[in-house]
């Protein structure tokens, strides 16, 4: 080739690279959707408010061990033994939310599709940032508020300080005010599980109901206790004239979808969307988990019997303990010998064996490893179709909001402005529902008459009625009882032993064999004791969150305090 | 050896075995070197063309058809290349001199080469045959030691996983790695790593900012430059090398024994269901301690072969090469195999135009077993699974009359590595280069090259994940620790909790389209060379992932045996893209090679940043005086044969930032349930920076060379960098009600010193020993100038002032031995809220959330522990021999002034579920108050804050190591001739023999003893050259 001809080559390639190169840069992100089309379709804007509801709807609890409610494998905790410090509670402090709320309230304007599709999805966002604030503020008190997207340029602007409380509690009444005005009040098939009006009134219900509470509210202002009775007066009209109401069976509750009693909740599907309960299982079908939720026998005892009356454990032996209890009880707790239901044991052909063997090999060694600390498991509500296997992947829903509670927000609310018959009525809605049976006079075995007395019913309704419903420990601390888990000093269960075979066949009945078994009450926690402290009726803000924002000030009760959250 | 790659090499060979001959006269002579001994081996070439041959056993050469004017070249290994005109001469009696280190090498720099002596900048350099010897199975960790300033954290010793390369220090708390370029395509590390060291010709590591720099917005981290081999004229030269190698762990932590595993456990405080009844000890008593890691280690060992053939005439010289590597790992089932060819062709087409053609193609396989649900079969590097194995030294075995027992909860491990399924991950890369060099013959000294590399790489995770059967067996015991012979009960592993299949497919493919326009030329005294650069890249990724979940009969690993059920069914996969532009520029000036002054500039465009601020330009200047030459230096010192003096200045960047971060992004996220369907949600987005830009670096460095006494050499360095723009979250200054994950923006400043040193010498005694010591050192050290953190937080917290690997923790005041150590402790004093009791650690009251002292332990009395989390301080030594053909070679490295935190799986404590340490043994109890360890307590209890970070647990990390140490034996080609091998070596290598700390407990560069060992290996090489 002749070397002009390469030369010309060369320098023709090197002059074409040099003119196409800028556009190479020109490249687009194959990952995500462009900016630009996100807020002009109210597809996308749904999508986006649906990603927010993720983030925001509690998921499936298992909290009881942060009770009396139950135990497991791990000790008492640091806010139940009076070791808790700043940062034992720093989780409850999120704005991440928060700020995603507000920037939809700040776009959401720009889009040219009809008014009312952004009216129906800004009630809904008004609900989820009343949400986000309340969580806050039942753990703290007052917080800062911000209602806008602020700017990392601000400054010292960002540095706001902690609100009120009663200005905190304005605002999210004002929210779910908002919410109720834009929410309909109900949806159609396809949107099924969205707020709606009857979910905004009943959780605004619950916040004036906490407001009110001595928590919040010691000198016990009576104004506050009429604004919870209007609302939960409300909240339970509304959600009767939307044919919500207690649902007959107390243990499907959990298992009928959509049945009456859910007013606000958070439902799955497999296999993607998900809550895990591997805990609730005993060990022998999982994989490397602790436990959770194990009834303790404090809570197991609080059901009352079949007839209203108390479980008296110190009359009653073992061999009552299963029987003639209210049908909470079953639906809620299992116990040796009881037919638990799950699908390991189901596949097994078995009952559930709690006990412990002594001496002699077992050859139904299975039993011992089917062990849990109090001797019982947690029945409600949990996911019984899949195996433990499968136990990461469960589908049974969270009702955070059900029918019940707001029947017994606004009977305690009643009771509280001297209308007891409404709360007593309350009550014997509850019962009557829980198969208790109506008595003498019809009072499902309530004997409470005074304002006090029956506000000691409804303490004790609660435990038992909404036994792993994540609302114990907020009750309790609402009330200023800690004094109930103090005094019980530790949590209990049982243990129980077999000293001889015959062990029992995997069908048993437990009736005809119980003489076998022998059982004691044992110390759950070791030698650990409940010594919760008035301080944590709220809790302190983070080392952290103070470090970062010099305008915050530590909740009083607590090293460095001068915020009090009763103002 | 893969049997087709060898078919494949024999075939190129016999095609490319061909020499041209022509001419006239015949020559004869003799070879020797100064001291006269002949010396057999050394090339003799008919300079320009491919007549040649070699002298033979003793020295004597002779060639015929030898025109008169041609020029003979004599070379040899470690001698200076002669040459020397034929003229009427028929016979030459050569004496060749030894080469004196360093001075005609010509080292890879960025962008062409240079003479050693003409270097400028701090450019570390290692031959290949340094790193043909060590079994390293990456090319990272061959480096180890090798030169100062290069830091290679090998932290794990898992087949496959490669290690950590450093180049001077962290220049930012940022990621920024060493950018590397394999015969000048810019590749990622991964490639480097698959290299096989038999294809390396050498490696240059560009450390200083000024040869950094002309790789630009990526080269903060230093430069790896990496040459293949390459032939040269000659016959062709066929070598094979074997080795074969086994490992040995180099540290083990050892249990209590039986009775003292008991007593300790049943003395601890805790509930009863953890203590040992009186027949459950006597059966451990009788039967010792069971270690399941016995029952599926392995001696791991590595093969490693390697054939290849180079050679060339005048027209084309060629390199082929084949390598297979295997390395079984420390477990079985566990392990890692490579093989390559690689071909290196050049072809002169006509006098001025050179055509040459790189490709390379490799496959490898990483194989682990499965590790299961709980320990997260993404973790190559094996700390769980392994962790658990090594740290479940049990009362009973693994395989009772060769049935698994059931360990309930976790299954049985031991089952599990065997037949449990597996994870394996593998690459197939695809490499070709072509370049065209053309000599502009009308304007001298000019020359223009194009060249294009095509980069592809297929990577592939197949996991099968399989219950495995178990049996129950009586057991017997308050605590089930007696586990007898008789079968209850049989099932399947809870672990995994769902058998699956699953695949993913990973697609890069990349693209370098480079022109250069290079002018060298002299000018008299004057030398002048340049270039400039364009240089394009494109690159564009895609995976799938798919995985089936359940098995509908049989549990195979095939997708045609998984569930037909959609629901266990899924699959997802993603793709980007992204490019750059660059141009270069760079212009060499010398004056009787004596002054030296450079300058450069790189000019980069890069899709990672926005449109108005993805172009960044990067310069450097540098200088050198070779005083040496001066004659008023020559004429009065001596001993010294040369001293160079460089400086330089140069701006280096790090993009090393994900991309996009400059919009708002919007991706899809999980479903959520309403109605009866699932519902779409987008994911929040992210805050923009709209300015997001590259880190800079500004260095300066200061480098003296000398050679003294002929035979000593000298370098040091020193060096400053200054790091600007660092890339962080802003996040802390913030209060968190701001509800963001705030974005990352360019406004941090690390700066950073250092100093290397390296001297070499080599002599020689009388007997005909040759020795040499070389030793390099380095100190590095960088420093916090502006980083974020909360306004409130203590000084602990403050980063600035301080390196980025600084240490936090609290300060311990001993264990409480005594009633009386307990008393003396203040008034409501607790540690996190627990009143502290005999046996337990107590802590330096430092501060409280009013900033004074408060009688209170928490975060707020945490305080600096150590400055130095990585060793400021490194260095490697080597001394080595070489005797009538038997060489020895021993290489020490260390490194010193790094702390360190213990860590183990079971947390710091004695694991009373399990057999704890066997330091526990000297652990608090009333019976010994004056205890080295702290009291037992039952896990979950408040004593936890013990194991905190606390200087309790910080250890003094600095080690020094016997790296290496290689025997060479040459035998004497007098035998090998005779059955035609021209040379054959044999070696025999032990690397990380012996290591020097004053930690014991496990090996001090182990991030913690649960991680899988590093290896001492023992190797056996052979290498034979035909």
């Amino acid at each position: 080739m002749k070397t002009k001809h390469i030369l010309s080559i060369f320098m023709l390639t090197i002059s074409m690279l040099i003119v196409s190169c800028e556009q190479v840069l020109d490249k687009e992100n194959l990952e995500s959707i462009n900016p630009g089309l996100v807020w002009n379709d109210p597809v996308a804007v749904n999508a986006f408010l649906n990603q927010i509801y993720l983030a925001v709807l509690p998921d499936f609890p298992h909290e009881g061990g942060y009770s009396d409610e139950a135990v497991g494998r791990s000790q008492l905790l640091p806010q139940l033994k009076g070791t808790a410090n700043i940062d034992t509670w720093k989780n409850y402090w999120n704005y991440v939310n928060i700020r995603q709320i507000n920037f939809l309230f700040e776009n959401i304007g720009a889009g040219t599709y009809e008014n009312e599709t952004k009216k129906v999805i800004k009630g809904q966002a008004y609900f989820l940032r009343a949400w986000e604030y309340f969580k806050m503020v039942k753990a703290y008190g007052g917080v800062p508020l911000v209602l806008k997207v602020q700017n990392a340029d601000e400054g010292d602007a960002l540095n706001i300080p902690r609100n009120k409380t009663s200005e905190c509690i304005a605002q999210i009444v004002a929210d779910l005010d908002s919410a109720i005005a834009n929410v309909p009040e109900s949806y159609g098939d396809a949107d099924l599980g969205r707020i709606d009006k009857i979910a905004a009134k009943a959780f605004k219900g619950r916040v004036l109901l906490y407001y009110a509470s001595p928590q919040f509210n010691p000198s016990n202002d009576a104004a506050r206790w009429q604004n919870t009775y209007k609302a939960n007066k409300d909240a339970l009209d509304a959600a009767l004239a939307g044919g919500k109401g207690l649902y007959e069976n107390f243990k499907d509750i959990w298992y009928v979808d959509l049945n009456k009693e859910w007013i606000f909740y958070k439902r799955y599907k497999a296999p993607s969307v998900v809550n895990d309960q591997m805990g609730f299982r005993p060990a022998i079908y999982i994989v490397n988990d602790f436990g959770w939720d194990w009834p303790s026998l404090d809570l197991v005892n609080a059901f009352p019997l079949k007839d209203g009356s108390a479980y008296n454990p110190t009359v009653a032996g073992y061999d009552t303990l299963w029987r003639n209890r209210d049908d909470r009880f079953y639906a809620s707790i299992a116990y040796n010998g009881s037919d638990f239901g799950i699908k390991d044991l189901v596949d097994r052909n078995k009952y559930l064996w709690t006990y412990h063997q002594e001496d002699k090999p077992d050859p139904n060694q299975e039993a011992m490893q089917i062990w849990s600390v109090s001797s019982f498991y947690r029945n409600k509500g949990i996911d019984k179709s899949v195996d433990g296997g499968n136990s990461r992947k469960a589908t049974s829903p969270n009702i955070d909001i059900r029918f019940a509670e707001v029947l017994l927000n606004f009977g305690e609310a009643a009771n509280e402005i001297g209308k007891s018959s409404e709360a007593l009525d309350a009550l014997y809605q509850v019962r009557a529902r829980a198969g208790i049976l109506p008595g003498a006079g019809s009072k499902y075995g309530i004997t409470a008459a005074s304002k006090d007395d029956i506000r000691n019913a409804y303490i004790k309704e609660r435990q038992v009625e909404f036994a792993f419903e994540d609302k114990r420990w907020w009750d309790v601390r609402r009330w200023r009882r800690f004094d109930l888990f103090n005094s019980l000093v530790n949590r209990h269960g049982l243990f129980i032993t077999k000293k001889n075979p015959p062990f029992p066949e995997a069908k048993e009945d437990i009736n005809l064999i119980y003489k076998q078994f022998v059982s004691h009450i044992v110390k759950t926690d070791g030698e650990e004791k409940f010594n919760i402290l008035d301080k944590y009726y709220f809790y302190p803000l983070s080392k952290e969150e103070l470090e970062r924002n010099p305008n915050l000030k530590q909740t009083n009760g607590w090293d460095a305090g001068g915020f009090d959250p009763l103002n | 050896m893969n049997n087709n790659a060898l078919f494949v090499l024999i075939c190129l060979m016999m095609i490319f075995s061909f020499t041209g001959v022509s001419a006239q006269k015949a020559v004869t002579g003799k070879v020797t070197d100064n001291s006269g001994a002949s010396l057999p081996g050394v090339s003799v070439v008919v300079k320009g063309t491919t007549t040649g041959t070699i002298t033979n056993e003793k020295g004597i050469f002779s060639l015929s058809n030898i025109p008169e004017n041609a020029t003979l070249q004599f070379s040899f290994v470690g001698m200076t290349t002669q040459e020397i005109l034929v003229g009427s001469k028929n016979s030459f009696n050569v004496v060749l001199a030894e080469q004196i280190i360093g001075v005609e090498e010509v080292v890879a720099i960025g962008y062409g080469s240079q003479k050693k002596v003409d270097i400028i900048g701090a450019v570390g350099r290692v031959k290949a045959e340094k790193l043909e010897a060590i079994p390293a199975t990456n090319l990272s960790e061959a480096l180890a030691g090798r030169m100062s300033g290069v830091f290679v954290d090998q932290s794990s010793g898992v087949p496959g996983i490669s290690s950590n390369l450093i180049i001077r220090s962290a220049s930012s708390w940022n990621d920024s790695p060493p950018l590397y370029v394999i015969d000048g395509v810019v590749l990622d590390k991964s490639y480097f790593d698959r290299l096989s060291s038999y294809d390396i010709e050498d490696i240059s590591i560009l450390k200083d900012a000024a040869s950094a720099s002309i790789y630009g917005s990526r080269a903060t981290g230093g430069v790896v430059l990496v040459t293949t081999k390459k032939g040269s004229v000659g016959k062709p030269v066929i070598t094979y090398d074997v080795s074969y190698s086994f490992q040995k762990p180099t540290s083990t932590m050892e249990t209590l024994t039986p009775e003292e595993a008991v007593k300790f456990i049943n003395s601890a405080p805790g509930p009863d269901y953890l203590k040992w009844d009186a027949d459950e000890a006597a059966s451990l008593k009788k039967t010792g301690i069971y270690h399941w890691l016995d029952y599926v280690d392995q001696t791991p060992t590595t093969v490693k072969h390697s054939l290849n053939v180079s050679g060339g005439n005048k027209n084309v010289k060629y390199f082929l090469g084949g390598n297979y590597l295997d390395n079984k790992g420390f477990l079985q089932n566990l392990g890692y195999k490579k093989y390559s060819v690689r071909g290196n062709v050049e072809a002169n087409i006509n006098d001025n135009l050179t055509a040459t053609l790189n490709f390379s193609t490799g496959y490898d396989q990483k194989y682990q077993p499965n590790q299961g649900y709980i320990y997260d079969d993404q973790n190559d590097d094996l700390v769980n699974l392994y962790g658990w194995l090594y740290s479940w030294p049990s009362s009973f075995p693994p395989y009772i009359n060769g049935k698994p027992v059931n360990d309930h909860w976790n299954g049985n491990y031991v089952e599990r590595v065997k037949n449990g399924g597996y994870n394996r991950k593998s690459n197939q890369n695809t490499d070709v280069l072509v370049s065209l060099n053309y000599k502009i013959p009308v304007v001298p000294g000019l020359s223009v090259k194009g060249s294009y590399s095509l980069n592809s790489n297929l990577t592939n995770q197949r996991i099968f994940d399989k219950k495995t059967t178990l049996y129950d067996f009586y057991r017997l015991g308050s605590g089930s620790r007696i586990v007898t012979d008789s079968i209850i009960g049989v099932g399947l592993s809870p672990d995994p909790q769902i058998q699956k299949l699953s695949n993913y497919y990973g697609n890069s493919k990349s693209y370098q389209l480079n022109g250069q326009i290079n002018y060298n030329r002299d000018f008299g005294q004057h030398h002048v060379d340049a270039f400039a650069v364009y240089e394009q890249y494109e690159n564009t990724f895609d995976n799938i992932y798919v995985n089936h979940n359940n098995f509908s009969i049989v549990v195979t690993d095939q997708f045609n045996a998984t569930s037909k059920d959609p629901v266990d069914q899924s699959s997802t996969g993603k793709q980007y893209e992204e490019a750059r532009v660059s141009y270069v520029g760079k212009v060499n000036y010398s004056y009787a090679s004596r002054y030296y002054l450079s300058a450069s500039i790189r000019r980069d465009g890069s899709t990672k940043f926005g449109p108005d601020y993805r172009w960044g330009t990067f310069p450097a200047i540098y200088g050198a005086w070779r005083i040496s030459d001066e004659s008023f230096f020559k004429d009065n010192i001596t001993f010294i044969q040369s001293l160079k003096l460089r400086t330089s200045y140069g701006l280096t960047g790090n993009d090393n930032v994900g991309g996009w971060l400059w919009q708002e992004q919007y991706g899809f996220g999980r479903g959520i349930y309403f109605g009866n369907s699932l519902q779409p949600s987008l994911q929040y987005p992210n805050i923009p920076v709209a300015n997001l830009t590259w880190e800079k670096s500004k260095s300066y460095n200061y480098g003296i060379d000398v050679v003294v006494l002929n035979n000593l050499s000298i370098a040091a360095e020193y060096w400053t960098r200054n790091t600007y723009d660092i890339l962080g979250p802003v996040e802390k200054l913030l209060p968190s009600s701001f509800g963001g994950s705030l974005p990352s923006s360019n406004y941090g400043k690390v700066d950073s010193h250092g100093l290397e040193l390296e001297i070499g010498y080599e002599g020689k005694t009388a007997i005909g020993l040759n020795y040499h010591i070389r030793g390099n050192f380095s100190y590095a050290i960088n420093n916090v100038i502006k980083k974020d953190y909360a306004v409130g937080a203590s000084d602990a917290y403050n980063p600035n002032g301080k390196p980025t690997n600084y240490i936090v923790g609290l300060v311990n005041t001993g264990i409480i031995r005594t009633k009386a150590d307990l008393d003396k402790l203040p008034a409501g004093y607790t540690v996190y809220g627990v009143d502290p009791s005999l046996g337990s650690l107590s802590f330096k009251d430092i501060s409280g959330p009013t900033g004074i002292p408060d009688g209170k332990i928490d975060d707020y009395d945490k305080d600096v522990l150590s400055m130095n989390g990585i060793a400021p301080y490194t260095g490697g030594l080597t001394l080595g021999a070489t005797w009538k053909g038997i060489s020895l070679e021993a290489f020490f490295q260390g490194s010193f002034g790094q702390k360190k935190l213990y860590y183990d799986l079971q947390g710091r404590q004695a694991d009373l579920y399990d057999i704890p340490w066997k330091h526990w043994k000297d652990s608090w109890s009333p019976e010994n108050i004056n205890a080295k360890y702290p009291r037992a307590y039952e896990p979950g209890n408040d004593l936890s804050f013990m194991n905190y970070d606390s200087d309790f647990w910080l250890f003094e990390a600095s080690y020094v190591r016997l790296k290496q140490l290689s025997l060479d034996y040459i035998i004497p080609q007098t035998i090998t001739k005779k059955v035609g091998i021209n040379q054959l070596r044999i070696n025999l290598t032990g690397t990380n023999l012996l290591t020097w700390s004053k930690w014991k407990l496990y090996d001090p560069q182990l991030r913690s003893y649960a991680t899988y060992p590093i290896m001492k290996t023992f190797t056996m090489g052979i290498t034979l050259t035909l």
